[in-house]
C-alpha cells in the first residue's frame, strides 16, 4: 500500500440514512389490510479497485492532468480512458487494437450540451441540489468526459452552461481517486492569467455568494427578537443530550452570524455543540441573513434554512459552505428523535 | 438486423394487476401470481399447458432479495419448467417481451408466460422520510461506480441530457403548451383504464406549467412517470396453439408481427461508436428492424403504447420512430396527428406517466392495453415501446396486428 487517504469522520453509508431495527403494524388505506412493515437494507461495503483506469485517476490525484487514449490504428481518442481497446479496429489477429494510453489531454475543452441541473435529488445528493452535471469535450477526444459543473457566481441557473460552452477543468485541493476530484467552470469566469494555466485549483478561483443584503428591519422585528433568541438557546440546550445532534456536528467549528430584521446573534459550533452569542460575533465563517426571524423558530421546529436559502426568504454570503446549513438543517429532526426515544424509554 | 423467426407467435391472453403507488397489502409474490392467475384465466387455459416463462424484474435492490424470482417461480406454476429472469433496466418489460417470443419462435415452446412484476416503494429514505428520493437512488445505482454515480447522476438526469441536447439541437420544438396538450390527453385517456394509477388526478396545461422543474430546464413535476407497483402477465403461443386457444377463449390472436432491438453504448461523445447528442438512436433502429420484419410502416400504425419515462422524451421517441420529423415533434399536436385531435392514438392506457411505470412489467402493460385497444376498437395494428438504462441506451419496439378467430 503506498498512501491511505481519508475524510475523518465521512462515511460511505451517511449515518443519518440508516434506520434503526424497527417494525410496525399499518393498515393498507386502498384495502384496510392490516400488515406488517419492518426496517430493511441491503448493503456491501467495498475496497473497489479502479483497475486499468487507475491511471487516469492517479494523473488526476498526483499530477492534476487528465488523460486520455489514442488508437494507433484509426487514430480516435477518448478521454476517459474508459477501455484499453478500440471497439472497432481488430490487429492482424482478429485481435482488438491496444491503445495508447496516457494521452495527456487539454484543460479546456466544450460542452457537448446543455447540463442538465437537479433540483430533486436522489436520497445521498439531496443536500447537493441544485447541482450541474454534464458531459465536456477535451481537444481531439471523440468522447466526454462526464463532470460536475460549478459557477463561481453563485446558484447554478439555466444558460450559464449550454452546449458549446468553454470550459475549463478545475481540480479539488483534497483529491481521493473520485469522478468529483475534478469539475468544470465557464472558461470566463476564470481568470485570464489562469485560463492556460493547467492544474489550476479550486481554491485559485474567487467564490462568490448571491448578493445578499443587510435584512429590512422593523419594529414588529424587533419585539419578538427576545423570545426567538430564547427559543433558539432553549433548541440549542437540547443538543448535549441528543448522540445524533452531537454526531450531526462532530469535526464541525464554524462561527456563524444570523442577521435579521430584528437584531443579531451569533452561533458558536464546536466540540459537538453550538453556543448562541447574543448579538455580535467578531470575524464570522459565515453569515445567515433573513428579513424575518420567526424563520429561526420554524428552523428549531424543523423547518429548513435550505429552503429558505432556495426561495430567497434567506442568504449567505459562502455557498461553497452550505455543508454548514445543512448540518443546521439536519439537528432539529435529531434532537426530536432521540428525545422521543428518551420518553419512550 | 432481425431475421425471420421459425414460426408466428401470438398474445393469446393478458392480466394486469391494478397499478398502485404502492401495494402495502401485497408482495412481489403475490402480484406476479395474481397476473399469472388473471392471464389464465382470460386465455381460458390450463397452466399444465404453459411449458415455460421468462420474467422481468428490474430491480434486485427494489426487491430486497438477489435473483427474486427463485422464491416465487413455483407460485407462478412453473415449477420445474424453464424460467429465464431479464432485467435491462427500464426497458426489462420490451427485452422479456422478446425473450419469451424467441422461446415460442424459435419452435422450442409452444407456449410460454411472458410476466413482469415490481415493487419499488417500499424503499424509503430515513432521511427525507419519503419514499421517492430512495427509489431514485435505488435507480442511480444504475450508473457506472467510477465516472458518473459519484457526481449524482439519476434517471432524470440522463434523461434530461437527451431532452436538453435534442433542444440544443431544435430550440423550437418541443414547446411547453405542445407539451402540456399532450399530457392533458394522456391523464385524460388514464381514465378509461382501468389499472391506470392517476386516473383521478385532472392535469392542464397550466398546471403542467406551473408544477415543480424536476430537472431544470429540462422537464417539470407533472411530466415524470411515476413509480408505481403491480404485475402483468402475457400468454404466449405458436401458431397452431394460438388459434386453438382464441377459439376457446373467444378472444381474436394478437399476432407479434415485429420485433427489434438497439443498444447505444454507454459513453457519450460526437461520433460513434459513441452515444450522440440529440438523438435516441436505439429508438430509431429498434423501430426500423421491427418495421421491417412485419413489412408495416407509420402509417400502418392506429395504436402505439409509448414507454413515455418523461413526457419531452416520448415527443423525441415519436420522431425516432417515424411518426414526425426530426425537429417537428410538435406536430403531433400542432398538425393534428395525436388522438382526439387526430387519429392517432397514443397511450391510451395513460402511459408510464398516468397509467403506471412497475419497470420490470411496463412493457407487458403497454402490450396489455394494445391488445385490449386493437380488440376493442377493431384496429389492425399497433406498436408497444420500451426504453432505458443510462441516457434511453436500450431500446425495443414490436408490432401487433389483430388476428380472426
Amino acid at each position: 500500500m503506498e498512501k491511505m487517504m481519508r475524510r475523518a469522520g465521512e462515511y460511505v453509508i451517511p449515518h443519518e440514512a440508516i434506520p434503526e431495527v424497527m417494525s410496525r403494524i399499518s393498515v393498507s388505506p386502498e384495502d384496510g389490510v392490516t400488515v406488517v412493515e419492518r426496517t430493511e437494507a441491503m448493503f456491501t461495503t467495498y475496497w473497489a479497485s479502479a483497475g486499468e483506469v487507475s491511471p487516469f485517476f492517479l494523473a488526476v490525484m498526483k499530477e492534476k492532468k487528465i488523460i486520455g487514449a489514442r488508437c494507433p490504428k484509426c487514430k480516435m481518442v477518448i478521454c476517459p480512458p474508459y477501455m484499453t481497446r478500440c471497439p472497432v479496429c481488430q490487429k492482424e489477429d482478429y485481435s482488438l487494437m491496444e491503445l495508447e494510453l496516457g494521452v495527456e489531454m487539454p484543460q479546456v475543452g466544450y460542452m457537448l450540451g446543455t447540463p442538465p441541473i437537479t433540483v430533486f435529488a436522489n436520497a445521498r445528493f439531496a443536500r447537493y441540489a441544485p447541482f450541474g452535471r454534464g458531459r465536456v469535450i477535451l481537444g481531439e477526444s471523440q468522447s466526454a468526459l462526464p463532470i460536475q459543473v460549478f459557477t463561481t457566481t453563485g446558484f447554478l441557473k439555466p444558460g450559464i452552461f449550454k452546449a458549446g460552452t468553454k470550459v475549463k477543468i478545475i481540480f479539488r485541493k483534497q483529491r481521493m481517486g473520485f469522478s468529483t476530484d475534478y469539475f468544470a467552470v465557464p472558461l470566463d469566469e476564470v481568470p485570464e492569467k489562469l485560463r492556460d494555466k493547467d492544474g489550476v485549483e479550486g481554491t485559485a478561483l474567487k467564490w462568490r455568494s448571491l448578493e445578499i443584503s443587510e435584512p429590512k428591519i422593523t419594529d414588529e422585528f424587533r419585539k419578538q427578537f427576545p423570545k426567538i433568541l430564547q427559543a433558539v438557546t432553549k433548541f440549542v440546550g437540547a443538543i448535549p443530550k441528543s448522540p445524533r445532534a452531537q454526531r450531526d456536528l462532530a469535526n464541525w467549528t464554524r462561527k456563524i452570524l444570523v442577521k435579521t430584521g430584528g437584531g443579531k446573534l451569533g452561533l458558536v459550533l464546536d466540540k459537538q455543540k453550538i453556543k448562541v452569542v447574543k448579538d455580535k460575533i467578531p470575524r464570522p465563517d459565515l453569515v445567515l441573513v433573513m428579513d424575518d426571524p420567526a424563520n429561526l423558530v420554524g428552523w428549531t421546529k424543523g423547518g429548513s434554512i435550505v429552503n429558505l436559502i432556495r426561495t430567497g426568504a434567506a442568504a449567505v454570503n459562502n455557498l461553497q459552505d452550505m455543508e454548514t446549513i445543512f448540518k443546521l438543517d439536519r439537528l432539529p429532526r435529531s434532537v426530536r428523535r432521540d428525545a422521543e426515544e428518551r420518553a419512550r424509554k | 438486423m432481425g431475421k425471420i423467426p421459425k414460426r408466428k407467435v401470438a398474445i393469446v391472453g393478458a392480466f394486469t394487476t391494478p397499478c398502485r403507488g404502492r401495494w402495502l397489502s401485497k408482495t412481489i409474490w403475490e402480484l406476479a401470481q395474481w397476473a399469472v392467475s388473471g392471464a389464465l384465466q382470460d386465455a381460458k387455459l390450463s397452466i399444465n399447458r404453459v411449458e415455460a416463462g421468462a420474467i422481468g424484474l428490474y430491480n434486485d435492490i427494489f426487491a430486497r432479495q438477489a435473483i427474486p424470482e427463485s422464491s416465487f417461480l413455483g407460485h407462478m406454476g412453473l415449477a420445474f419448467k424453464p424460467l429465464p429472469r431479464v432485467t435491462n433496466g427500464g426497458a426489462t418489460g420490451i427485452y422479456t417481451f422478446g425473450v419469451a417470443f424467441d422461446m415460442v419462435a424459435s419452435g422450442r415452446y409452444d407456449i410460454v408466460l411472458c410476466i413482469g412484476a415490481e415493487k419499488a416503494t417500499d424503499c424509503y429514505d430515513f432521511m427525507s422520510e419519503t419514499q421517492t428520493p430512495e427509489v431514485v437512488q435505488t435507480i442511480a445505482w444504475s450508473w457506472d461506480p467510477l465516472f458518473e454515480r459519484d457526481q449524482g447522476a439519476t434517471a432524470s438526469d440522463s434523461y434530461a441530457e437527451v431532452i436538453l441536447s435534442y433542444m440544443d439541437k431544435y430550440p423550437n420544438d418541443l414547446k411547453m403548451p405542445v407539451r402540456g396538450e399532450i399530457l392533458r390527453i394522456l391523464c385524460e385517456q388514464a381514465k378509461n383504464n382501468p389499472n391506470a394509477q392517476r386516473r383521478d388526478e385532472i392535469v392542464t396545461p397550466e398546471r403542467v406549467e406551473h408544477s415543480p422543474w424536476i430537472i431544470e430546464p429540462a422537464f417539470k413535476k407533472l411530466e415524470t412517470c411515476v413509480y408505481t407497483e403491480g404485475a402483468c402477465c402475457l400468454v404466449f403461443a405458436a401458431e397452431g396453439a394460438a388459434e386453438e386457444i382464441c377459439r376457446d377463449s373467444g378472444q381474436p390472436p394478437i399476432w407479434i408481427e415485429g420485433l427489434g432491438f438497439a443498444n447505444e453504448p454507454y459513453w457519450w461523445g460526437i461520433k460513434h461508436p459513441h452515444k450522440l447528442p440529440g438523438r435516441i438512436e436505439s429508438d430509431h433502429l429498434a423501430a426500423k428492424t421491427a418495421y421491417e420484419m412485419a413489412g408495416v410502416g407509420p402509417n400502418d400504425i392506429k395504436v402505439i403504447e409509448l414507454h413515455d419515462a418523461f413526457l419531452p422524451q416520448l415527443e423525441i421517441t415519436m420522431a425516432e420512430m417515424g411518426f414526425v420529423p426530426p425537429g417537428r415533434a410538435d406536430d403531433l399536436i400542432e398538425k393534428k396527428i395525436m388522438a382526439p385531435h387526430g387519429n392517432l392514438l397514443i397511450n391510451p392506457s395513460g402511459g408510464l406517466i398516468y397509467g403506471g411505470h412497475f419497470v420490470g412489467g411496463s412493457n407487458m402493460f403497454s402490450a396489455w392495453s394494445a391488445r385490449r385497444e386493437l380488440i376493442r376498437r377493431g384496429l389492425d395494428y399497433a406498436l408497444i415501446h420500451g426504453t432505458g438504462a443510462s441516457s434511453a441506451q436500450y431500446g425495443g419496439v414490436a408490432i401487433l396486428k389483430r388476428g380472426v378467430i
